[in-house]
């Protein structure tokens, strides 16, 4: 996929909720969490059922990553890919304002 | 001593965090990378606090020195959570020290009973992980008792312990520090004031002439009231 759509689609995607928008300011902010999903919903104030949709959105997308501790999935921001998205979508921004 | 654990109990406003930071931050210094393990304060108003006393965390962990761990006790207890949790970061940053704010906070988590057990566990992994620890353990401020450090359960199982306390003098309230125990070594038992500066804490001699520090509410001692006695005279007939 071109960077452009690419972008649009990403940014479409991550603009799709204000949750959404909440999941990904709190991995920003906070590389260093690593967290089941009611953990994740605790830090956003929110029950475990409103944040999965979303939080599995953040993860199709890349810029959260799911692993497993014991027997439960965690989440964390991938910052490889999260770096990957701000450009591609920066990119996009940039374009459309031309 | 290096691979001790160290219990730093104190209620809320005390400095716990302030300590725990500062005790990273000269770990960095003197070449020993560490880790901040957090269950409720999210990593960013650590960094915040931080910076307040003029320590970049940000910048120490783009550096490979420090890492910031978030997560929720229930994971750290799970299986091997502590080595699945923290073992990339431990061998990321070569840390040697690391803080967990807190155990109490664990403490919430985990079935009655088994609290000693789980931190047992952890303290243990630090252990062989070649780690010092540092961890934060909020307590109750309750004046007029003085801390009774086996009611947590947990002393048998840290190196050393070290208490924060307020007291009231002279109806102004001043932060006391006491090491309660130290392992195999013959310690200072004196209560010592310290107070939050700009630059972190700052240790200062103990508190002298003062009885029942611990109760939170001291006394002078007797000759020190017999001394104001005749001091107050003194002043009275010079004037």
């Amino acid at each position: 996929m071109e960077s452009g759509n690419l972008g649009e689609s990403l940014l479409q995607n991550l603009l799709g909720s204000d949750l959404k928008a909440q999941l990904l300011v709190l991995f920003r902010r906070n590389p260093g969490l690593i967290d089941a999903i009611d953990g994740i919903a605790i830090r956003v104030g929110k029950k475990k059922e409103s944040v999965e949709a979303d939080l599995k959105d953040l993860v199709e997308v890349g810029v959260v990553k799911e692993g497993r501790i014991g027997g439960t999935p965690v989440f964390s921001l991938d910052g490889k890919r999260d770096a990957e998205v701000q450009r591609a979508v920066g990119s996009y921004l940039m374009g459309s304002k031309g | 001593m290096r691979g001790d654990a160290v219990m730093l109990a104190g209620s809320a406003g005390s400095g716990k965090t302030t300590i725990a930071l500062q005790y990273l931050v000269n770990g960095i210094a003197a070449g020993e990378p560490g880790i901040y393990l957090t269950f409720e304060q999210m990593p960013d108003q650590i960094y915040r606090d931080a910076l307040s006393f003029g320590w970049d965390l940000r910048k120490l962990e783009s550096e490979g020195k420090f890492r910031v761990v978030c997560t929720s006790p229930s994971l750290l207890i799970e299986g091997s959570g502590a080595e699945e949790l923290l073992g990339d970061a431990i061998k990321d940053v070569g840390a040697k020290r690391i803080v967990v704010d807190s155990v109490s906070h664990l403490s919430m988590f985990v079935p009655d009973g088994d609290l000693r057990k789980e931190a047992y566990r952890m303290v243990n992994y630090f252990k062989v992980s070649g780690l010092s620890s540092l961890l934060l353990w909020e307590s109750q401020q309750e004046y007029g008792q003085a801390f009774n450090v086996t009611d947590m359960g947990m002393s048998f199982l840290v190196d050393s312990i070290v208490l924060l306390k307020f007291i009231e003098i002279e109806s102004a309230i001043r932060r006391a520090m006491v090491v309660l125990k130290m392992r195999g070594s013959d310690h200072d038992k004196s209560l010592r004031e310290y107070e939050i500066t700009k630059d972190g804490v700052k240790v200062h001699s103990s508190f002298k002439n003062y009885q029942g520090i611990m109760t939170g509410s001291p006394t002078r001692v007797a000759a020190e009231r017999f001394a104001d006695v005749f001091r107050e005279a003194a002043g009275r007939k010079g004037k």
